[in-house]
């Protein structure tokens, strides 16, 4: 375990930014603090860079507290959103600033560097002024500069986010295989899930300064642990239900709003939410299908809009009460067109019980999504 | 803007400026070399032969170099105290350290004089403390006036170190931090390099004002010859040609020195781009710091305040009711009843008002224009037109003051000579040519937030060219506009330094019938005159700061690109 952070507070006045968080993270991993703005997630990076104080509970780091240790002390590298390049001096001493600091011999800082902006591709650039640099050569000046100091944990805070869509689509590919290869640990700190899907091993999902859920991206997806991460996490369409009927085994049949009745599978079997309560029900774009007339328990409506999107075309479907997004082919029906909605055979529906029917913190339906 | 309007606004504003900067100025450098008509170096061959002008010379170049450095000393370390250390009265204290900037430097040195000149409080302290016969320093000479420049200017370091802190990229600092930066080399390796603009703006300023400075030296140099009081006394004693020559010398001084310090000064920015944190207030940890880091903020503030609050201990004094004590014995309001009740006190003040009024108008229409000119214009010569307008800031008062007094002294309309000198409009002409670069720059900058694709919008969604002055362009540039005009009206209500070479009698300024109380030796009405001024000044400011405020918040703010040396 290389770093660790033990039930950690940080209250700013009367917010409490970052709240009892506890994470582990793996030598070698890469792991992403995902959550919209105001969540925490910077100020948690910030807490294990050592620019603020917990105000309780520990930040571990090989098992060590690091509660007396200054940033400098720690040695972790940090790329920052504007990239925070020293504008008085060029590429090259930016790069060395942290060896100088150090006291590296200069055959060693002039070596370090030189590696250091080859692997960003960066070479010969040494003597550029940091302002005469695009936004993405800027941001590479700024990896190479924490990565020059050998860090054991590389700290990213949206480093992307400056960047247009093409070069940043590119860049995070660029970044994976570089810190795979070096096999440093990177924590990276984003509110774009499909940054966070491209770039991590692990996803920490935050919300209001707590971690909501931690895990793959396939796991976040498949197995949100609550509305929030169901909603935050991919497309998602929230209905509100009822729970009609449920069996031992932890499947459940539920009502949806619009009366379809649909089974929903592989909640905790020791916690099954009783007959009658009230929840969310999440059923995924592609996991809806339009169904024949005959066909029982669909929900009725009317294709609204179609999107074509390459590989799948997105319906928005209007149905009593509700929009409900459905990704299927493009050979599906048009708009103005009667449609019944089923699940999919396979689909795997998620019910999370909990009054308020309409789903309040997870977005509108189909929204928080890979747009 | 079309080209055709563009040069019916220019013709007048370019004419103008000739005719008020530029002329003035070579009808001086002309009489200078105009000897009993003929051409002749003889002015100039006797300047570079005399003693005693060479000593004006050094004495005032040296002097302004240890301005820089004494001002620098103070205003730097007070900087970094108020922005990045927290403690109670940080806020406060933090603003009162500004405050003299508001304060005409004539009332500055009287309440210095007070303070610490011969018979001041403090050196009778300090006299009746060690049980001296004598007071144990004499206020007088080049020291004397170092030390009140250091005083009165470690101002400009002070909100230029404070403002260039706050714009400072605060990641920049946590970025050398998680590269393992000690914090002595993060100050010298990256704040200090990054703060340099900032520092080298307030430099300029400084050195600029300390050139200009004649308050200080006329009244504390004693014997002790700077250029300004050098031209003041040969004007004043008839040696017109000297006093011309002179003028010259320091004008010329003044332009080579701004010229060097300009190119020293790189010209970048190293404000944060994008979401920049700036760099969090540091809570004080250790005990003994926790103790002294306030104490210092707030002791030095007293300290750098003191004179003021002398200047208004002294201004209920009644004449005649401190001679030798140590404090004043009676205070009663008889100076504030005289001053409102005697016209010889209370004509200056309504004088000042209405010539500062009359210049503050006229400046803030032509400066509008000006601006307008320099932003939106397609011209060529936009350069000329800018060095036309900024002139003024880089000549003292006293090279001003001394071109309109020759150039304004007889009527040869066809030499474009208009006699002013010895009439009411001369003052108002002074202060109006004065604040030109300060109003101008403020109105510039507005100008240049605004984006003309605004105009464009505004025009697109049906707005009349009418509508999108009124409700686009207006409310855009008039705050910064107002902020510049405010700055110039404090500056010529407190005007001293061209008024004691303009001044008529009858139409004296405040500054003026300050001066005369004190050679009366009525130091209670004096400083009754120099706390009006400067209540009239906080009052103004307390009602415009909005304007002030928002005019210095958007973009790069005025005071930190304008700097105009305040009448000194």
């Amino acid at each position: 375990m290389i770093l660790e952070l033990d039930r950690v507070t940080r209250r700013f006045g009367s917010v409490t930014a970052v709240d009892r968080l506890s994470l582990a993270i793996q030598e070698g991993e890469f792991v992403t603090l995902l959550g919209p703005s105001g969540c925490g997630k910077t100020t948690a990076l910030r807490l294990i860079a050592g620019f603020e104080v917990p105000d309780e509970g520990r930040v571990l780091f090989r098992g060590q507290d690091l509660a007396r240790r200054s940033p400098q002390a720690r040695g972790f590298g940090m790329v920052f959103q504007n990239y925070a390049l020293f504008p008085h001096l060029n590429v090259f001493e930016n790069v060395a600033f942290g060896l100088k600091s150090r006291g590296s011999p200069r055959e060693l800082v002039a070596d370090r560097v030189r590696a250091s902006l080859s692997r960003v591709d960066l070479e010969g650039y040494g003597d550029r002024a940091v302002q005469a640099l695009s936004g993405g050569q800027q941001q590479r000046v700024a990896l190479a500069r924490a990565l020059a100091i050998e860090p054991p944990l590389l700290l990213l805070d949206e480093p992307l986010s400056n960047l247009d869509q093409a070069l940043r689509i590119q860049t995070r590919t660029e970044l994976r295989a570089l810190v795979k290869e070096l096999g440093i640990t990177a924590l990276f700190v984003t509110h774009d899930q499909e940054e966070a899907f491209d770039l991590s091993d692990r996803i920490a999902v935050m919300q209001a300064g707590r971690l909501r859920q931690i895990g793959s991206p396939q796991e976040l997806y498949r197995e949100p642990a609550d509305r929030f991460v169901a909603g935050f996490v991919g497309r998602a369409n929230l209905l509100p239900a009822q729970v009609e009927d449920a069996s031992g085994d932890g499947s459940l049949q539920v009502r949806t709003a619009g009366g379809a009745l649909w089974p929903v599978s592989g909640s905790d079997p020791g916690d099954t939410p009783a007959p009658g309560s009230k929840g969310t029900l999440l059923v995924r774009p592609e996991e809806l299908r339009f169904g024949g007339d005959g066909e029982d328990g669909a929900l009725e409506g009317v294709v609204e809009d179609r999107r074509f999107r390459g590989a799948v075309t997105h319906y928005r479907v209007q149905v009593p009460g509700l929009v409900l997004e459905v990704a299927d082919s493009a050979r599906g029906p048009d708009r103005g067109a009667r449609v019944r909605l089923l699940p999919r055979p396979d689909a795997r529906l998620r019910f999370f019980p909990g009054e308020g029917g309409a789903p309040d913190d997870g977005g509108a339906p189909g929204e928080g999504g890979a747009t | 803007m079309s080209r055709k309007t563009s040069l019916w606004l220019l013709l007048p504003v370019f004419g103008l400026l000739v005719w008020l900067v530029l002329y003035p100025h070579l009808f001086v450098l002309g009489d200078s070399l105009w000897i009993d008509g003929a051409l002749s170096l003889d002015g100039y061959r006797t300047f570079f032969t005399t003693r005693a002008e060479l000593e004006a010379l050094w004495g005032s170049v040296w002097i302004s170099l240890g301005s820089v450095f004494l001002s620098a000393l103070i205003g730097i370390p007070l900087a970094f105290l108020f922005t990045r250390f927290d403690f109670p009265g940080r806020t406060v204290f933090g603003a009162l350290a500004a405050l003299p900037v508001l304060l005409p430097p004539l009332v500055g040195v009287i309440a210095f004089l007070f303070l610490y000149g011969e018979s001041g409080i403090f050196t009778r302290v300090v006299q009746a403390v060690l049980g001296l016969e004598r007071p144990p320093w004499r206020l007088v000479g080049g020291w004397a006036i170092l030390l009140v420049h250091a005083y009165s200017m470690y101002v400009y370091f002070y909100l230029f170190t404070a403002a260039g802190l706050a714009r400072l990229d605060g990641a920049a600092t946590e970025a050398a931090e998680s590269l393992g930066a000690s914090r002595w080399r993060i100050f010298w390796r990256v704040t200090l390099p990054m703060l340099s603009p900032s520092l080298m703006a307030a430099s300029v300023l400084v050195f600029m004002t300390s050139m200009a400075s004649f308050s200080a030296p006329y009244i504390f140099g004693g014997g002790f010859r700077v250029l300004t009081t050098q031209i003041f006394n040969s004007k004043m004693s008839g040696e017109l040609t000297m006093a011309m020559v002179e003028t010259v010398v320091l004008a010329s001084a003044s332009l080579l020195f701004l010229w060097i310090l300009q190119r020293f000064e790189r010209n970048r920015e190293f404000a944060a781009v994008g979401k920049g944190v700036s760099a969090p207030r540091r809570e004080i940890r250790s005990r003994l710091a926790r103790i002294l880091v306030p104490a210092l903020g707030v002791g030095g503030v007293f300290v750098l305040l003191l004179p003021h609050l002398t200047l208004v201990l002294v201004s209920f004094v009644p004449e005649g009711a401190w001679t030798i004590q140590i404090l004043p014995t009676r205070y009663t309001l008889d100076n504030y009843r005289a001053l409102f009740s005697s016209p010889q006190l209370w004509t200056p003040v309504l004088n000042s008002l209405q010539m500062a009024t009359l210049a503050t108008a006229a400046n803030l229409v032509f400066c509008f224009v000006v601006a307008y000119l320099l932003v939106r214009g397609r011209f060529r010569g936009k350069g000329s037109l800018l060095t036309l307008t900024m002139l003024p800031w880089a000549l003292p008062g006293t090279v001003i003051a001394i071109a309109l007094a020759t150039t304004f002294s007889a009527h040869e309309p066809w030499f474009g000579r208009v006699l002013l000198v010895g009439s009411f409009w001369i003052l108002p002409l002074a202060y109006f040519i004065r604040n030109i670069p300060l109003v101008a720059q403020a109105a510039v900058a507005s100008f240049r937030q605004y984006d003309p694709e605004l105009d464009e919008a505004a025009h697109s969604l049906g707005a009349s060219w009418f509508t999108t002055m009124r409700r686009v362009a207006a409310p855009l540039v008039l705050p910064g506009l107002m902020a510049g005009g405010l700055l110039a009206w404090v500056a010529a209500l407190g005007e001293f330094v061209s008024s004691i070479l303009l001044y008529t009698h009858r139409s004296r300024p405040i500054s003026i019938e300050i001066l005369s109380q004190l050679r009366a030796f009525d130091f209670g009405a004096a400083a009754a005159l120099g706390v009006v001024l400067a209540a009239l000044m906080t009052v103004v400011f307390a009602l415009g700061g909005r304007y002030v405020r928002g005019g210095l918040a958007g973009g790069r703010g005025v005071a930190a690109t304008s700097g105009n040396p305040p009448p000194s």
